[in-house]
């Protein structure tokens, strides 16, 4: 299917800038930058040393740089993120190790 | 009859800050304290801050436990975990070792761990050390207290639906890669329903502070 996402696999290490439009997987290692708009997922064995711009991202695995997305960034329990996150929503699972920065617009009630 | 109603503490003997109440100044204590209504200042506690959606706290928060659902403008430092809910929303800095925000919260801020690289992973049986929900006490002190109830009444209908597509959801991508843009919307809801038994024991040892409502 068209839909089925690109897998950059667990033996493979890029170095440089990565850009695209379509589903893609991590299970590799990735220094440089990442760009995508669409959904980005890091798997367990992902190394990613990169800044991030994304539609979405889910991170089972390590990154370390600044994540910037348009919509969800999920770190999942077994994630161990170092970066600046910058996104709408934001979900931090039990679990996850992260240590950074978050981004969400916080809407506060008058007064506060 | 909602006049007679003094909600001072919860079926657990925690502390109640009614919805009314505006607190300013340094807060100490030994147990846990639900705000429904607003603290500023400095808030020590050696158990569960919890804060309620119509809580508002300002203050430099010291505890063992956090739960916000409602607004927290400062910063936290939690010896065991901090969660924001749903509902909640924060601006400040949270230094916890463990930390969760569901999906629907918001948060600006700081959030440092301690030493990640060195934390083992938490395994999946590691018992939460949380307090009572902000959704339990609506529950079993219904009766007695019409006016508490109302208001957190929306929460106790979304923590129990999450449990079960937690760990099946997380892992979704790998086989429909369809639907991979959502792959942790079930999952984000974290339940706090089970452990909430674990609060009930200490209840009887517990010194009851009055807290009495406008």
């Amino acid at each position: 299917m068209a839909d089925a996402p690109c897998v950059i696999g667990r033996g493979i290490t890029i170095k440089g800038n990565l850009s695209g439009a379509e589903q893609l997987v991590i299970e590799g290692a990735v220094e440089g930058h990442i760009s995508l708009k669409n959904h980005l997922t890091i798997k367990e064995t992902g190394r990613i040393t990169a800044d991030i711009t994304t539609h979405s991202l889910m991170v089972h695995g390590q990154v370390s740089g600044n994540i910037e997305a348009n919509d969800l960034v999920s770190l999942s329990a077994e994630a161990s993120v170092v970066a600046d996150i910058k996104a709408p929503r934001v979900v931090l699972e039990d679990g996850a190790r992260f240590k950074g920065r978050i981004e969400m617009d916080v809407q506060l009630p008058p007064g506060v | 009859m909602a006049t007679a109603r003094t909600p001072t503490t919860s079926s657990d003997g925690a502390t109640i800050i009614g919805e009314s109440v505006h607190i300013r100044g340094q807060l100490n204590g030994g147990e846990d304290l639900h705000v429904l209504g607003r603290v500023e200042g400095r808030v020590d506690l050696e158990r569960t801050l919890v804060v309620a959606q119509s809580g508002i706290v300002k203050a430099e928060v010291s505890v063992k436990n956090a739960v916000i659902s409602g607004v927290v403008v400062g910063n936290i430092h939690a010896s065991e975990s901090v969660e924001i809910t749903r509902e909640g929303r924060m601006v400040g800095d949270i230094f916890s070792p463990r930390i969760i925000i569901v999906d629907g919260a918001s948060f600006r801020g700081n959030v440092d761990m301690g030493d990640i690289a060195n934390m083992p992973a938490r395994k999946p049986s590691a018992e939460r050390p949380r307090p009572t929900p902000v959704a339990r006490p609506a529950a079993p002190v219904a009766p007695a207290r019409p006016a508490v109830t109302a208001k957190p009444g929306a929460k106790p209908a979304l923590a129990p639906a999450a449990k079960a597509p937690e760990k099946p959801a997380e892992r979704a991508p790998e086989k429909a890669p369809e639907k991979a843009p959502e792959p942790t919307r079930p999952a984000t809801v974290t339940p706090l329903e089970p452990p909430a038994a674990k609060g009930l024991p200490q209840k009887a040892q517990k010194t009851r502070v009055i807290v009495k409502r406008k």
